[in-house]
């Protein structure tokens, strides 16, 4: 009967994970209260705001587990070692109190603690929420890949040229500079258009959640190549329209354009395609698979030996 | 039975201590101290004097005679262009010492690939001189300055040739006089973007304390002259081409409360015009070894 005189999920699980989350929350509210300043005021540093769909995807997130906190309260508690080792290795990163250790604990200690409470069905339960929480921590790919997109931004300027040419502007492109009427645009690393397309790709797998598309294959497919295509565009059209601005004089509209809110106005247009691409997507009528066909196929096979 | 003792399994206890001790060690004293957290602050490199001085004073390569060290805006980003001459070889170092902590190395070579040096030296020094007070080169002179100037339609020749002129001497022949419409104008006979950049490849040289440091060998070129450019970030006690390599390098040294300073630098070694590149390779070594060597022994913290 030791059992029933131990720790009672039934009885104590909701203050247990409410303890938790309590303590979740006294470790990790000034990283957070950091990540949400450094997205607002943008006063962290341009990789840090490659993570600023976290603004919505972190609440969001809240939201989707607070939804499901019946079917979790009815998992059967794990306590796992494997979970356990997950929140230590957590509490080490936590503790060396450099900033991209201290964000990558965050990811490890709520995989460890989820882990480490309901095990693989506690995992499967949240997952969805879990990826949101764990593409918005800030880390240093964004910086890390920059040597990498060299083709993009040749790519870009390339078109960028090919356009205002056509448009009868006087272009000359070398390499990743963008020259209008003799004005030099750098096409730089951080305009390959990397953080539109991380954004899209965060509000399309937001978009096919919410809309109920994720299980309805190749729906998603589709629209991830969508948001991909359509953030590249974008962005080359961007680029385009920085060079003409910068080319033709309008410095002012450059510089709105460029570091102020008209490129928050060309995000929310992008995202608005994004949105219109899943509107179309709800269109289509999938033909029901005939899901016998398949089994059939094998009870042909089998009976053949 | 109801009120029976309440036993917690092992791993839940283990839990509850983990957390706790993550508490009073990890977050107790950053809320004491009113939000003072160890991650809020990114540290400086304790070498940021050292740095500050190379940014103004450049470096110094023992057998080379140094030339002037001239400040160079190249894609937005400042550097120190200095010259070292032995016998009849020139040799060009560009450097970009980190220009404020938080500041990380950004693929400059990508900046350096469709830039020509001398010809964005002139036009800034140009642009600089146009917009500075005419009296620096006529002392008589009513009006603001130069740009002024140039503007009128009865500008003389004699004029622009003393505007020409009063630039440093590397830069003379960067400009020229044309008169168009009995207008008398200066036009640059130089193009910034007329560098072009190809055959890159990679080679390794040891630094003084045995570290292997990797850079990036590319030629550079335009019809005047053919050039073997050595590109790496130089940091006291080594150094690589990849901005990554410094990453990690700065990560690692973070969780030791220190940071690591670092110098983006770009060698010019002249080649015969557009000449193979790999021959040059064992002289490109030694020359590499030398900049790191005069690099390290700038940015010694001396405290």
């Amino acid at each position: 009967m030791e059992l029933v005189n131990q720790f009672s999920p039934h009885k104590q699980g909701n203050k247990f994970n409410y303890l938790i989350l309590a303590i979740l929350a006294v470790m990790y509210a000034p990283v957070l209260w950091h990540w949400y300043d450094g997205w607002l005021n943008k006063s962290i540093g341009i990789e840090h705001e490659y993570f600023s769909h976290g603004l919505i995807g972190i609440p969001f997130a809240s939201y989707l587990v607070w939804l499901k906190r019946k079917p979790w309260q009815k998992l059967s508690y794990q306590f796992n070692y494997l979970g356990l080792f997950v929140v230590a290795l957590a509490g080490v990163f936590f503790l060396t109190g450099v900033s991209e250790f201290v964000n990558f604990s965050f990811t490890l200690m709520i995989i460890g603690l989820t882990y480490f409470l309901k095990g693989k069905q506690g995992l499967k339960l949240f997952w969805f929420p879990l990826l949101l929480i764990i593409l918005a921590v800030p880390n240093s790919i964004p910086y890390l890949i920059t040597p990498y997109t060299l083709w993009l931004q040749k790519i870009i300027a390339g078109i960028s040229g090919f356009i205002l040419f056509h448009l009868g502007f006087n272009v000359t492109v070398n390499g990743i500079y963008v020259a209008v009427n003799g004005r030099l645009v750098e096409v730089a690393p951080y305009c390959a258009g990397l953080k539109m397309l991380f954004t899209t790709l965060y509000v399309s797998l937001i978009l096919l959640y919410w809309r109920d598309l994720l299980n309805q294959r190749p729906k998603p497919f589709i629209l991830i190549i969508m948001a991909v295509i359509t953030s590249v565009m974008g962005n080359i059209i961007r680029n385009t329209i920085l060079a003409f601005f910068h080319g033709a004089g309008y410095d002012d509209l450059f510089t709105w354009f460029h570091d102020s809110w008209g490129g928050d106005v060309y995000s929310a247009l992008t995202l608005g395609v994004i949105y219109l691409w899943v509107l179309w997507l709800e269109t289509w009528q999938l033909t029901p698979r005939e899901n016998n066909h398949q089994e059939s196929e094998v009870e042909e096979f089998n009976f053949k030996f | 039975m109801s009120k029976a003792k309440f036993t917690y399994p092992l791993p839940v206890l283990l839990l509850l201590i983990l957390l706790g001790l993550l508490i009073i060690f990890g977050i107790l004293p950053g809320y004491l101290q009113g939000g003072k957290w160890q991650w809020l602050e990114l540290g400086t490199p304790s070498n940021t004097p050292q740095l500050n001085r190379l940014r103004q004073e450049g470096i110094t390569l023992t057998g080379w005679e140094k030339g002037e060290g001239r400040p160079l805006n190249l894609g937005g980003k400042t550097w120190l262009w200095q010259t070292f001459t032995q016998g009849n070889t020139t040799i060009d170092v560009i450097l970009r010492p980190q220009p404020y902590y938080t500041d990380k190395p950004s693929v400059e070579w990508t900046d350096l690939q469709n830039l020509d040096i001398k010809a964005s030296y002139c036009l800034e020094q140009m642009y600089e001189k146009l917009n500075a007070p005419a009296v620096n080169v006529f002392p008589d002179s009513q009006e603001p300055n130069l740009l002024e100037i140039i503007r009128q339609e009865d500008v003389s020749r004699d004029t622009l040739e003393k505007i020409i002129n009063s630039l440093p001497s590397l830069c003379h022949s960067a400009f020229g006089i044309n008169r168009t419409e009995g207008k008398n104008s200066l036009i640059p006979r130089v193009d910034p973007q007329n560098w072009d950049t190809d055959a890159p490849e990679t080679f390794t040289f040891t630094n003084d304390a045995g570290k292997n440091i990797t850079v990036l060998l590319q030629r550079g070129w335009n019809e005047k002259q053919t050039v073997a450019m050595v590109n790496w970030y130089s940091w006291h006690g080594g150094g690589n081409y990849q901005p990554e390599n410094w990453f990690f390098h700065d990560l690692f040294a973070q969780l030791k409360q220190q940071r690591v300073g670092w110098v983006a630098v770009s060698l010019r070694i002249p080649l015969s015009p557009l000449a193979e590149i790999t021959p040059i390779i064992p002289q490109a070594q030694t020359l590499s070894r030398e900049v790191q060597r005069a690099l390290e022994q700038s940015l010694q913290d001396n405290r």
